[in-house]
């Protein structure tokens, strides 16, 4: 086993067209490292790079000790799932996983053995002898798998492995993925566009954007699922990681009181001075953009007495049972920015479609919820706000 | 009131919707009906009446005995005989010009096969400078007929010394076939899915490995219809041994029947004639019987996706 580092990497295609600039990350031996970000942020060409099918046009990457910018793909010692499995159809199950040991003229004996267990561990042995058109979803899933940890190699490498798969059975395959990687312990770099799989599965989760040149770096944040929640480097990667996501607004912070003011609109929150971010005191009566997560809201009936609070019209209520979304408004105008309209460009719309006001969401007791249409009192936890430049959208 | 006019409004929407449905019902009737089965049918009898009469003409007039030419007809020959065929296999020279024809057309065919089936790799898996217009020339050669390049040919074989040898004719052949090949086998290829190829490439094959263990056994129908029609095309061919083996060991079945066929003073003798032509067609015939179904299946499947 071994680690896997970048340095500096970068991918122009046909001398013209950026993928990734400088990219410099480091996966300890042994650890899981998930790469999320929206289509089009190079997650996907970056694991290609390192799998050796995709050239390395600038910067090293390295597996272990070796720098492998120029080793075939064959010789790097990793094992690739692909999105679609890339099981080979005219080979049955077995003859699959033994594929890449026969090449490497394994012994026989071993090759039985091996396929054997990784048979056992994914519990496929049954189809052991049946072609991959045979096979359901899940079972394709577990034979792609099987495929990769019979190698035995250095590192494994995931491309979107479950996004095939219907929602139950990704749930499913997620934490079979996740106990697998805890019992053999291979270094796992895992793509994924869905941030439930990157949050859940990755001992860091390293959120990458699309570059328009080397002038940024893809690597937006690199950190464990928590760290990457509570304390976003900037506006995308606040906007990104969180469903539903972080509530955006222009506000300024008048510090010189205790407690302190954050204004928006009509609304002004009181916060204890010493619970806003150090920074965000020098910004006093500046422009900033505050960002409000959906569940650092709640319904004053839920919250009991006490907390500062904003009085809102409610425009719809999304009860999901366990939790309820509230929709309402804020008469401020949206906030637009580099990052923000490369998330909503992810989501298929553009900044356009925000109209004048900026709209928010909370998640409130379900018990709780009010009815759309009616006002209601939101309490704010004032220690769960966040602060960004409204320039450069970095956190304060 | 508003409600009689509510009401009216959807019967008189039903009963459109009904007429409608009559309509397409009745179409249905037509369409499902016996005389549109009938025609179609009757269609295809005439097509299989058209291509397979020849064959039977043929047949029965390679029994007729000699001098007994009745001039046709559908009837069998009252008195069968084998004679004109053993007379053309033994004395004609047929059982040497079978193996010659065998010879051009399974060398011709396996070689084209091959060859194509690895350019059509190389141009669907290597990115490489003029690759456009490589591929451009290998569709636009596909055009040459082969009457045009002949003399050029017979030139380039005689400075080699090579005409009147085996490998010469097969090779010319070989030179003629492989555009087509490459093009068939080439679209087959590109609709392998690449991941196949990226995940062989870590699993440790090389080029040639990804070629050996996915590309061909993934081609195999194609495959297949290739060397079945480069096959039939070599076995067909008049032009090529004509020019280049002009031995008389050389000579195949398509000269063979030249010379049996009708001259400056018409045909010399037809049921001899037929008895060489049956003689030829029998190998072709078997061979589309036994790979009928992968050779429908090179043409109008794609690759797996």
């Amino acid at each position: 086993m071994a680690g896997i580092a970048f340095d500096a990497v970068g991918k122009v295609y046909g001398g013209e067209t950026r993928a990734i600039a400088d990219v410099s990350l480091d996966i300890g031996d042994g650890e899981f490292v998930v790469l999320v970000g929206p289509s089009g942020c190079g997650k996907s060409t970056l694991l290609r790079m390192v799998a050796g099918l995709e050239e390395i046009t600038e910067g090293d990457i390295m597996i272990g000790d070796r720098v492998v910018n120029d080793v075939a793909p064959k010789d790097r010692d990793i094992a690739m799932v692909f999105q679609n499995y890339a099981l080979y159809p005219h080979m049955t199950v077995r003859d699959n996983m033994a594929f890449g040991l026969k090449l490497r003229r394994t012994p026989k004996k071993e090759i039985a053995a091996r396929v054997e267990e990784a048979a056992r561990i994914l519990e496929i042995t049954d189809f052991l002898n049946r072609k991959p058109k045979a096979l359901s979803g899940g079972q394709r899933q577990r034979v792609a798998m099987g495929r990769a940890i019979v190698r035995e190699p250095a590192a494994f490498l995931m491309d979107e492995p479950l996004s095939n798969l219907d929602a139950k059975l990704r749930v499913q395959m997620r934490s079979e993925l996740g106990l697998l990687h805890t019992r053999l312990g291979t270094t796992t770099l895992y793509v994924t566009h869905d941030q439930v799989e990157a949050m859940t599965m990755g001992d860091r989760v390293a959120v990458l954007k699309a570059v328009a040149d080397a002038s940024e770096s893809n690597l937006q944040q690199i950190a464990a699922p928590r760290e990457l929640y509570d304390r976003p480097v900037n506006l995308f990667v606040a906007g990104f990681i969180g469903s539903p996501a972080m509530n955006f607004v222009y506000a300024s912070v008048d510090a010189a009181g205790d407690p302190a003011s954050v204004r928006f609109g009509p609304h002004s929150l009181a916060a204890a001075p010493d619970s806003l971010p150090e920074g965000v005191a020098d910004r006093s009566g500046q422009e900033i953009v505050l960002g409000v997560r959906p569940e650092a809201f709640e319904i004053r009936s839920a919250a009991g007495a006490g907390g500062s609070s904003m009085n809102v019209d409610i425009d719809l209520v999304e009860q999901l049972g366990s939790e309820a979304y509230v929709h309402f408004k804020v008469p401020v105008p949206p906030v637009v920015t580099a990052d923000i309209e490369a998330l909503l460009a992810d989501e298929g719309s553009d900044t356009k479609s925000l109209g004048n006001e900026t709209r928010f969401t909370a998640r409130v007791n379900p018990d709780h919820a009010p009815k759309a249409g009616r006002p209601a009192e939101l309490v704010v936890d004032t220690a769960k706000l966040h602060f960004f430049d409204k320039e450069t959208g970095d956190a304060i | 009131m508003n409600r009689r006019t509510d009401g009216q409004t959807r019967t008189r929407r039903r009963k459109h919707r009904s007429r409608n449905r009559s309509y397409a019902a009745r179409r249905r009737v037509w369409r499902e009906s016996g005389l549109v089965k009938i025609g179609q049918q009757l269609l295809l009898v005439l097509v299989a009446f058209v291509s397979l009469a020849p064959l039977y003409t043929a047949l029965t007039t390679s029994m007729t005995p000699r001098g007994e030419l009745s001039g046709g007809g559908i009837a069998p020959p009252s008195n069968p005989t084998f004679d004109n065929y053993i007379l053309a296999w033994r004395d004609l020279g047929f059982q040497g010009m079978f193996s010659n024809s065998a010879i051009l057309a399974v060398s011709a065919a396996t070689a084209t096969t091959l060859l194509a089936a690895a350019a059509a790799f190389a141009l669907v898996r290597f990115r490489f400078k003029g690759r456009t217009v490589l591929m451009a020339a290998i569709i636009g050669a596909i055009a040459v007929p082969p009457i045009v390049i002949i003399i050029p040919l017979f030139l380039t074989m005689s400075d080699f010394g090579w005409v009147n040898t085996y490998h010469a004719a097969i090779i010319a052949e070989v030179g003629l076939l492989l555009p087509f090949a490459i093009f068939l086998l080439y679209s087959f290829m590109k609709d392998l899915p690449k991941d196949l190829f990226d995940a062989a490439a870590l699993d440790g094959a090389g080029s040639i490995g990804q070629f050996r263990h996915v590309a061909l056994p993934l081609s195999r129908s194609a495959l297949v219809t290739t060397a079945m029609i480069s096959g039939i095309f070599a076995w067909n061919d008049l032009l090529v041994p004509l020019i280049l083996w002009q031995e008389g060991r050389f000579e195949t079945l398509m000269m063979g029947l030249a010379t049996l066929g009708p001259g400056r003073t018409g045909v010399r003798d037809v049921p001899l004639l037929m008895a060489g032509v049956t003689i030829t067609i029998i190998p072709l015939v078997a061979m589309f019987a036994i790979g009928r179904r992968a050779l429908i299946r090179g043409l109008t499947e794609g690759a797996l996706k």
